[in-house]
């Protein structure tokens, strides 16, 4: 296979994260005490070198190759992929320092983990053969394991580390399966070769097979139900910095490889996919959405709000097309900024408070405005509310549902949006009516100001301008998936 | 492309055909002696075992073994290389240089850690 040589110049992001990670390692390891100064400093590092590589995939812009004897893919696709979990990545580092100081938890020994993980969502975006793409998945699951369980001597994370990583490797088992089956009937491993392999023709009903237990074990990263059983416990128990990135940059990049597999290797299989993923899509915003509405947790009602965002996300795929495939791609970047938005406020009023309920949020709105008014603008946008990003992001996605002939399922999923209404907005009420509880003024650092603040202006400015983005995406679709 | 998967079929065959093969053949030809309770136990010889073996495994030995994986594989890897290393010139070198400064990281981290002490 002519796939193009090696060529590490289209590397520089990930090389750069990596680094960084392994530099911030060996220095947080060479470093002694435990100073609030030194461990924000190896915070800031890896904001930076997030700045830098989102740069650095920034120029790769337009270039639409593949390197690395097509292993490896770098196209537009990629490269907004790439920007949207180094966003996620950036953020969560920035408000990560408070949470981490106050639970003993060194701060470099998550960075470090940070940067990792983000390396192998880089690389899943690109993944052009199921070896890449395993290992790269691997790579964010092995991160996500330590970072989950990071707080040493707790045993809520724990619990929740246990059950990630055992149905995590549930999930790698049940598509390596179906990787395996793909394999044995094409020969080749690689992503473009399957299409090719089977032709014009009926597929096999094994790759039929496969294709849905690929489905199965993608599903479980991105909260496909029945496959999300885990998210909750797993948000409750985790820190609240880890579960930001996990909800959004683990299920970003693996809609990335989900884009790239069915948009584009399993595309003429559609009709073995399409009418389970469709139903499948429905039954998890239902869920997703019936689910958070008795929640009295919000680390909880935020799970149950990535199920249904997913549900949105997952019927844009079925949908296809690619106006299908660019509203995954505008719907994951807004939904990246609200829900680190939405978890940054969380990670400071929690502290305060020592619980993560909802009932803790009461008279946020007098303890901290500028709290309260991003965590109204993050529901708000997550609820679909014009004209913030979320509105748009829900218009696209049931338009490309429309454009692709799917009127009932673009009908129940926007009756079933209508819910998600009511439990964001009983948290703002609660924010904003409830009597307060306690009236010291809530405090957080800089960094944390800074990511409020990012996600304030990416919540409005995705929404009120989304042409750019949303033509990034069209440009990228446009470009092909291989 | 349809490989030809019939070949792969004969497999089990094989495979269930030699154990069924091999064991009948020694139930066949091996001495029946009497069953007492010694000739049942687990080690005919040696020291009789004590408790039960579900035993909780210390997390220690876990750690060890990782650490041990961790220069299993290095070796695995610099094997090819060393033997290779003529051929492939400068380039290869540096990038194996770096693999090995990649995992002294990991390594420094755990010594540092106390992942090599027995607690």
């Amino acid at each position: 296979m002519d796939g193009g040589a090696m060529n590490f110049a289209i590397l520089w992001p990930e090389i750069i994260t990596s680094g960084v990670g392994v530099l911030v390692l060996a220095v947080g390891l060479l470093a002694k005490g435990e100073t609030l100064q030194r461990s924000r400093a190896a915070a800031w590092v890896g904001v930076l070198a997030t700045v830098a590589a989102a740069l650095a995939a920034w120029n790769l812009q337009g270039r639409n190759l593949t390197a690395f004897f097509g292993g490896y893919r770098l196209d537009d696709l990629a490269v907004f992929f790439k920007i949207v979990v180094l966003l996620a990545a950036g953020m969560t580092l920035l408000f990560a320092p408070d949470f981490l100081v106050r639970h003993f938890v060194r701060p470099s020994d998550f960075t470090a983990l940070v940067l990792f993980g983000v390396t192998g969502m880089m690389l899943l975006a690109s993944a052009l053969d199921f070896i890449t793409l395993y290992i790269s998945l691997e790579l964010i699951s092995l991160s996500f394991y330590a970072l989950i369980a990071i707080q040493k001597g707790e045993v809520r994370p724990a619990e929740a580390g246990l059950k990630y990583l055992l149905l995590s490797s549930l999930a790698s088992a049940v598509m390596l399966y179906g990787m395996s089956l793909i394999y044995g009937l094409t020969g080749s491993t690689y992503l473009e070769a399957i299409p090719k392999a089977f032709g014009s023709g009926q597929w096999p009903l094994l790759a039929g097979v496969g294709v849905l237990f690929i489905l199965a074990g993608l599903g479980l990263k991105v909260y496909l139900v029945p496959f999300h059983m885990w998210a909750p416990d797993v948000y409750e128990g985790a820190p609240v910095p880890t579960v930001a990135f996990l909800a959004t940059g683990s299920s970003a990049a693996t809609l990335a490889v989900i884009l790239r597999l069915f948009e584009g290797s399993f595309a003429a299989a559609g009709g073995v996919w399409v009418p389970v993923l469709l139903v499948l899509a429905i039954v998890t915003m239902g869920v997703g959405n019936l689910m958070a509405l008795p929640q009295t947790n919000i680390k909880r009602l935020l799970a149950y709000s990535s199920i249904a965002h997913a549900g949105y996300i997952l019927l844009a795929v079925a949908a296809g097309g690619s106006s299908g495939a660019a509203a995954v791609m505008y719907y994951t970047l807004l939904y990246a900024v609200s829900t680190i938005a939405a978890f940054a406020v969380v990670s400071v009023y929690s502290q305060a408070a020592g619980s993560s309920d909802i009932q803790d949020l009461a008279g946020l709105a007098r303890r901290s405005p500028f709290l309260s008014f991003v965590m109204l603008a993050a529901f708000a946008s997550l609820a679909g509310v014009p004209p913030l990003a979320g509105f748009m992001a829900k218009f696209t996605v049931f338009a490309a549902a429309v454009e692709a002939g799917l009127l009932v399922p673009a009908g129940l999923g926007l009756v079933i949006s209508v819910i998600s209404i009511y439990y964001y907005f009983q948290v703002i009420r609660v924010m904003y009516v409830s009597e307060p509880r306690e009236s010291t003024p809530l405090t957080f650092g800089w960094g944390t100001r800074v990511a409020l603040l990012l996600g304030l202006a990416g919540i409005l400015l995705l929404g009120v301008f989304p042409g750019p983005a949303l033509h990034m995406a069209q440009t990228a679709v446009a470009a092909g998936l291989f | 492309m349809q490989p030809d998967l019939t070949g792969l079929a004969v497999y089990p065959l094989v495979v269930v055909g030699f154990t069924a093969l091999a064991m009948g053949a020694a139930w066949l030809l091996r001495p029946k002696p009497r069953q007492t309770a010694l000739k049942r136990s687990t080690y005919e010889s040696g020291i009789p075992t004590t408790g039960e073996t579900w035993v909780r495994f210390r997390m220690s030995y876990y750690l060890y073994a990782l650490v041990f994986v961790v220069f299993d594989v290095e070796a695995a890897f610099l094997y090819p290389w060393a033997v290779a290393l003529h051929q492939l010139g400068t380039f290869a070198f540096v990038e194996a240089i770096l693999f090995i400064l990649i995992l002294l990281v990991g390594w420094g981290y755990a010594w540092k850690e106390g992942a090599l002490e027995w607690k």
